[in-house]
Order: structure tokens, then C-alpha cells, then sequence
């Protein structure tokens, strides 16, 4: 296959795939926030993280997707294409992972914070830990597309 | 007194054998409480005033017990309530008086103007009659707009009727001489004019015109027409003494506001709130203690330097009439910590670390080692002169208004930025420096080039572009982890002889020496895929830098534990060496995202060899704002996670209690 098809190809299913886990991990925190401040509305600012870091997710995408794009004039050789293809790969992949985690810990963090603010900061945890796993894949492809 | 807040009886066991019942504070004395303070806030209410919280606490009457002290109360607030009669009834009416005005002032549909009562001089004369006299006035202006407007209606009537005469005969001037009648005319005018209207019909239905008869109603119409226009002269002038009415009873109401004897009683009012809150929680207090009719004991946790002032004050309450006993904690018991206040530039940092939990007494605080590595850590994700310097400035602004709003009126989101300008000019300041080494200006610009500050063995501070060799940032982040995570361990050690825990303090120095140790292992044989090597040419040192301190510190655990815990733990330290230090590799993923994230923008914007062209200042700056909020946000959740998993529980066990002391005059 021609490179630069491999690596944009790579690029395509980096934004595709993040965005997607982006997506669930935002489509089952914000219902969840939503019931929450209807409750209890101060505690919006707090809770609102699980979105935003839902949210980081696409960014990371986009951003290896922008890499890899911005690489294509100089992927000549068949090795480069297939790096960037997997550095896409591994980048949606992840964030697919660390989606699945947040849909999880988000809800679970706020419903737990609205019985018991105080559970807030041990509970936040979870959700950081599911986001890590993003970045780990952000770094590792990185170091693919470099 | 210094008398510390958990007072702690065991109320499970039955203890003593009876002898000691639960006490509970009379029920008639917490009723006659509540009673004065609501008869307070009823008072306050009356005389219109808020009931804030006084400055300074009032002290209670000197008097043994609860009840005679609240008897005091009693009859001191019957004494002000009779002295405050007739300022209610004046504060009464002169609000019924306004709020009738402004009702007024509504049907006659005039939006209540906000007055201005500087410029009014009072009457020398008591507020009631000036009120009284108030009264009297705006019953008359209301009766004399009634009368205007009744006037209207009659001078329109007539005008139509005039009009329809006017269509029977043909004026040739509609002009007539006014008649001097003044204003507003009375009832008999009107019926004059009536009646002389329906003669001049009359007349005019018999074909009777004459020329007298049409001057004549000429006349009555010039004048009718006169009195219509006077109509919204009078009524504006009847508005107008209103308002000055309405600003003569607030110019009265505020005098009534600023007389002292007023003032002086508002204070008693609030003193006596303020009192009734104190002995509400000296009752609380109480119900914490066990005591039958003549005896009553407790438990208090004191500071060991209020000691002998504590118990000087005791004996002197109790006339000498008591047993106490000092006794140093037991190791069982969770001992309240004293907590220092830390300057306010520091506040941020002080949230962040509590909300772990507060430390035990024994341990360091490590608030201000926070305020250290929590910039340091954020500055190395965030590293960028420009938008460091963005964070400088918002934190100096921040900073400025933290000492002039009241941070309990602000919303929410608010207030966490307001408290946090210290945290934001630290965090600025370090992404500066860290921006310097690695060369970024609003991204990979070009503006600055990366400033090499020190080489040590394979690894580099600063000096390189991470962009291009993020394997040199990889090895810069976990340099920096291996480096703070054997700081916290030092400090470790340091809470471990401070406790008198000296196994737990070898452990931990062990452990140091194992993460060093594999440190330079690592460095040395160039990473676990070299694994082999290890055991091959380094076997020595593997030995003695991994294998001697895992062993160890399995042998020292188990001299209390048993040998399975000894290796269940071992192995455990181990792993958590490594999770912790390969976890400090975010350092570089994140950095590596920000950089590219401003890079991207830098691209669009078309910015090279660190020339921004005008056109691109707009796309800069959206990727500025979008970098500051969202990826500083996460920024800053990592750096909050690098200390809460990683790096505080190193030393910190967050499971103290804090000393809240309770306080009374």
C-alpha cells in the first residue's frame, strides 16, 4: 500500500475512534451530571471534570491525527506509513479504553458525591486513573509517529 | 479556656454502675434558650433591622448556672423590650406611611422614584406628629387629586356637550374671553354651568340664536378648556409635594434609624443573640458530658503548653472542688492535630492537601512541600514563557481581589479561582522557567531556544526539543519522578522517628536505597529490555543495589509479622516502586500534548522561525485560550493525582483529626 494512504488512514481512525470514545464516555456522564444538579446544582463545578476529561479525549485524537498529517510530506517509506497507521490505531484504541472507564467512574462519582461530598476526593481517582490510560496510548504513539 | 471539642464519653458500657447517668441539659433551660433567642430575632424584626453577626462575642453574665444566667438574659430583654415600644410604633407607622405612598403613587400610576432625603430639613418637632401631620397631608393630596380628576371628567363631559351644540349653529370665532374662576372650581360652578348649558339648549331648540347666547357659550367653552389645560399642571404639582412627602418620612425614618438610644438597644438585641448562640453550644457541650446531681465528668483533649492553664482554670470555676487527671495519649488513641495556619498566599495548597485528610500530629505538614512540587510538576507539563506569563498575571489579579470581595458572596467556580491566586502565580512562575529550558514561546515557536541547564549522565535538564526527542523527555520525566519519590521517602523516614516507629523508618530507608538502586540499574544497562545483561555482566550490582534492600526489608518485616507477610510485602514495595516511577511518564505525554497542541495552532496560524504575523495573533490566541482552559484543567488533575497517589502517601497517612477547640468567654 501506497505510504502516505497507510498513514493518513492511521490519522482517520485516530480522530474516528477517539471521538467515539469521547462520545460515550460524555454521553453517560453528562445524564448523569444532569440528574445531579437538578438536585444539587453547586455541585455542578465539581462534577463537571468527568465531562471535560471525556471531553480530552477527542483532543488527543485530533492531536495525533494533526501529527501524523502534518508528517505526511515527509512518510515516504513503507515503514513510515505503517508507524503512522499504528500510532493511529493505538491512539484510538486507548481512547476507546479510557472511554469505557470513564462512562463508568463518571456516574459512579457522582452519584456517590451527592450522598457523601466528602467521598469526592478519593472517588475522582477512579476516573483519573481511566483517563491515564489515554495518554499512556497518546504517548506511545508519539514515539510511533516521531 | 481551652477546653478541646471531643469531649468523649462512652455512653455504650454501662459505666460507673448507674451511678453516672446520661445527663441531658433541662429541657425547660433549652426551651427558655430558643425562647429568647427567637423573642429576639422577633424584636429585631419589629425594629426593622438585620440581625448580623457582632465582631466582637459579648461575654455571658457572671452567674453559676445555665438557668440564672439565662434568667438574666430574660430580664434584661424585657427591659429592652419595653424601652424599644415606642420606637416600634413609630418604625411602624413610618413604614405603613411609605409603603401607602408608594401604593398611592401606583394608582396614579408613577413609578416610586428612588428619593433623595439629603436635601430635606426636619421640623423641630417630635417624629410621631411629624408623621401624624404626614398622614394628614397625603389624605389631602389624595382627596385634591380625586377632586382634579373629577374635574376632568366634568370639563370633558362639558365640552362635548358644548361641541354638540356647536354643530346647531355656526361660530365664527371659536375663541371667547376666559373667566377668572379659580382652580379647581367647585361643585356649585359646575351645576351653574350645567344648568345654564341646558337653558342655552333649550333656547337653542326653540331657534333662538342670538349672538348673546353664542358668546356666552364661547365663553363657558374657553374657560372649561382652560380648566382641562391646568389639569396636568395641578396634577404634577400634586405629584410633585407627594414626593417631597415621601422624602420628608424617609429623612424621618433614617433620623429615627440614627437615633442612639435606638442604636444602642439594636446592639443590646444582637448582643443577647449572640449570647444565646454561645450558651446553645455550651449545652451542646454539655450533652457530651455524663454527670448525676452533684457530679459531673468528662474528657478533654488539651495542648499540652494550655495544660496548667486549662487546669488553673478549672479548679479556680470549680472552687477547688474537683479530681483531674492528666494523662499523656495511649498509643490506641487518635490524637487531634494542632494545626498551624499557613499564610494566605498559600491557602490554594492548603485545600488541596486536606482534602486527603488532615495529618496526624507526628507528621510533617506537607502544605508547603506541596506548594514546592505542585508548581514544579505543573510547570514542567505546562512549560510555555507566553501562557506561564498569562498565568502570572491572572494570579496577580487574582491575588489583588482576594483581599478586597468577600469570598462567601461569590459563586461557586468563583471562589475556587479567587482562593487560588497564590497557587496560579506559582504555577505561572514555573511554567516561565520550564518554558526558558525547553524553548517554548506560545508553543515550539522559535522564538527561544532551549537552554541546556545541566547534564547529568544520560539524562538532560532543559536544552532539547522534547518535540523532536520525546525518548529525552521520557527520561527528563522519570529522572524527576525517582528524584521526588525518594524525597518523599526521605520525609518518610524523617514522620517515622517522629512517630518512634524505628522498623517502619529502616523499611523505609531501604526502600530509598532499592529505588535509587534500580535507578541506576536502569541508567546503567540501559532499561529492562537489556534484562538479560542484568543477570549476565551486572549480576553484582543487581545484587547489591535491587536484591540486598528487597531482602532486607522482607527480613525486618517479618520480625513482626511472619515470614509470608514479610515477602507479601516486599514484593509489594517492589511493585509500587516501579508503578510509581513509570506513572512520572506522564510528565512527558502531557508536556508532548501541550506542546503539540500549541504547535497545531502554530501551524494553522501559518507562524514560523518565530515570526507571528498579524493575521495569525487571532488563531493563537484560540489556541491559547483553549490550551489554558481545557489543558490546563487536565494539567492540573494530573498534577493533583501525582501528589494524591503517588507522592503524598509516601509520608502522609491524611488520617488525623483536626484540633478545633472550643472557645468561650
Amino acid at each position: 500500500m501506497d505510504p502516505s494512504v497507510m498513514a493518513s488512514t492511521g490519522a482517520a481512525v485516530s480522530i474516528i475512534v477517539s471521538a467515539i470514545g469521547a462520545a460515550y464516555a460524555i454521553a453517560s456522564c453528562a445524564p448523569a451530571l444532569a440528574s445531579v444538579t437538578s438536585e444539587k446544582p453547586e455541585l455542578g463545578s465539581k462534577l463537571l471534570i468527568a465531562i471535560i476529561l471525556g471531553e480530552a479525549l477527542a483532543i488527543y485524537g485530533l492531536l495525533i491525527a494533526f501529527m501524523i498529517i502534518s508528517r505526511l510530506p515527509v512518510i515516504t517509506t513503507e515503514e513510515a506509513g505503517l508507524r503512522g497507521l499504528l500510532a493511529g490505531i493505538s491512539m484510538g484504541g486507548s481512547a476507546i479504553a479510557a472511554g469505557v472507564g470513564i462512562s463508568y467512574c463518571g456516574p459512579a462519582l457522582m452519584t456517590a458525591t451527592v450522598e457523601k461530598p466528602e467521598s469526592y476526593t478519593i472517588n475522582i481517582l477512579g476516573l483519573v486513573l481511566s483517563e491515564a490510560l489515554a495518554i499512556y496510548g497518546l504517548l506511545i504513539a508519539f514515539m510511533l509517529n516521531t | 479556656m481551652g477546653v478541646a471539642h471531643s469531649i468523649d464519653v462512652n455512653r455504650e458500657q454501662p459505666l460507673y454502675e448507674g451511678l453516672l447517668e446520661e445527663y441531658a441539659v433541662p429541657c425547660e433551660v433549652a426551651t427558655q434558650c430558643s425562647d429568647i433567642s427567637a423573642r429576639v430575632d422577633e424584636q429585631l424584626g419589629k425594629l426593622e433591622q438585620k440581625p448580623e453577626e457582632l465582631g466582637e462575642k459579648p461575654p455571658l453574665p457572671s452567674k453559676q448556672t445555665l438557668k440564672e444566667i439565662l434568667d438574666e438574659m430574660e430580664k434584661k430583654l424585657a427591659e429592652i423590650e419595653y424601652k424599644s415600644q415606642p420606637f416600634i410604633k413609630t418604625i411602624t407607622s413610618s413604614s405603613y406611611l411609605i409603603r401607602k405612598i408608594d401604593q398611592t403613587l401606583k394608582t396614579w400610576k408613577i413609578k416610586p422614584k428612588k428619593t433623595d432625603a439629603k436635601n430635606v430639613s426636619l421640623p423641630e418637632r417630635s417624629p410621631q406628629e411629624i408623621l401624624l401631620n404626614a398622614e394628614q397631608r397625603l389624605s389631602e393630596l389624595e382627596r385634591q387629586f380625586e377632586e382634579i380628576d373629577k374635574t376632568a371628567i366634568r370639563c370633558s363631559n362639558i365640552l362635548l356637550r358644548i361641541s354638540q351644540f356647536a354643530k346647531s349653529f355656526k361660530a365664527k370665532s371659536m375663541e371667547g374671553p376666559v373667566q377668572e374662576v379659580p382652580f379647581p372650581p367647585g361643585e356649585k360652578f359646575f351645576a351653574f354651568v350645567e344648568a345654564r348649558l341646558s337653558e342655552i339648549g333649550n333656547d337653542l331648540m326653540e331657534n333662538k340664536s342670538t349672538k348673546a347666547l353664542t358668546n356666552e357659550l364661547l365663553n363657558i367653552k374657553s374657560t372649561i378648556t382652560h380648566f382641562m389645560e391646568k389639569v396636568p399642571e395641578a396634577k404634577a404639582d400634586i405629584i410633585k409635594q407627594t414626593l417631597e412627602l415621601k422624602r420628608l418620612v424617609d429623612k424621618v425614618t433614617q433620623s429615627i434609624r440614627a437615633n442612639p438610644e435606638l442604636q444602642t438597644i439594636c446592639l443590646k438585641l444582637l448582643s443577647l443573640r449572640e449570647m444565646a448562640k454561645e450558651i446553645k453550644l455550651i449545652m451542646n457541650v454539655e450533652g457530651n458530658m455524663a454527670s448525676c446531681f452533684t457530679t459531673v465528668f468528662f474528657e478533654v483533649w488539651v495542648p499540652k503548653i494550655q495544660l496548667e492553664e486549662v487546669i488553673e482554670e478549672i479548679k479556680n470555676i470549680t472552687q477547688g472542688k474537683c479530681v483531674i487527671e492528666k494523662a499523656p495519649p495511649s498509643i490506641e488513641d487518635v490524637v487531634p492535630t494542632i494545626i498551624k495556619p499557613v499564610p494566605r498566599f498559600f491557602e490554594a495548597f492548603e485545600k488541596l492537601t486536606f482534602s486527603l485528610g488532615y495529618p496526624r500530629p507526628e507528621e510533617i505538614n506537607p502544605v508547603l512541600i506541596m506548594a514546592i512540587t505542585f508548581p514544579f510538576l505543573f510547570g514542567i507539563m505546562f512549560a510555555d514563557v507566553g501562557q506561564g506569563t498569562i498565568l502570572l498575571i491572572l494570579g496577580v489579579i487574582l491575588l489583588y481581589f482576594r483581599g478586597k470581595v468577600d469570598i462567601e458572596k461569590v459563586g461557586d467556580i468563583m471562589r475556587y479561582f479567587i482562593v487560588s491566586g497564590g497557587l496560579f502565580i506559582l504555577c505561572g512562575i514555573s511554567a516561565i522557567i520550564f518554558g526558558f529550558l525547553f524553548g517554548e514561546f506560545f508553543g515550539p515557536s522559535g522564538v527561544l531556544h532551549p537552554i541546556l541547564l545541566a547534564e547529568i549522565g544520560p539524562f538532560q535538564i532543559g536544552g532539547f526539543d522534547p518535540m523532536h526527542e520525546p525518548l529525552s523527555m521520557l527520561r527528563f520525566a522519570i529522572l524527576v519522578g525517582v528524584v521526588l519519590l525518594s524525597l518523599g521517602l526521605a520525609v518518610r523516614v524523617i514522620n517515622n522517628v517522629r512517630k518512634k516507629l524505628f522498623r517502619s523508618a529502616l523499611i523505609s530507608s531501604f526502600w530509598i536505597w532499592l529505588l535509587l538502586g534500580g535507578f541506576v540499574m536502569w541508567i546503567y544497562w540501559g532499561g529492562i529490555s537489556n534484562i538479560t545483561l542484568w543477570f549476565a555482566e551486572g549480576i553484582f550490582t543487581f545484587l547489591g543495589l535491587i536484591v540486598s534492600p528487597v531482602i532486607l526489608i522482607c527480613i525486618v518485616t517479618a520480625t513482626t509479622g511472619g515470614i509470608m507477610e514479610g515477602i507479601d510485602f516486599s514484593i509489594e514495595v517492589l511493585i509500587e516502586s516501579l508503578d510509581h516511577t513509570i506513572s512520572f511518564s506522564r510528565l512527558a505525554a502531557l508536556f508532548l500534548t501541550h506542546t503539540a497542541l500549541n504547535q497545531m495552532f502554530l501551524i494553522i496560524a501559518g507562524v514560523e522561525h518565530g515570526n507571528f504575523t498579524l493575521q495569525s495573533i487571532p488563531i493563537i490566541m484560540v489556541g491559547t485560550i483553549l490550551a489554558l482552559s481545557i489543558e490546563g484543567l487536565i494539567v492540573f488533575v494530573h498534577c493533583l493525582r501525582l501528589h494524591w497517589v503517588e507522592l503524598l502517601p509516601e509520608f502522609y497517612s491524611g488520617k488525623g483529626i483536626p484540633y478545633k477547640p472550643l472557645k468561650v468567654k
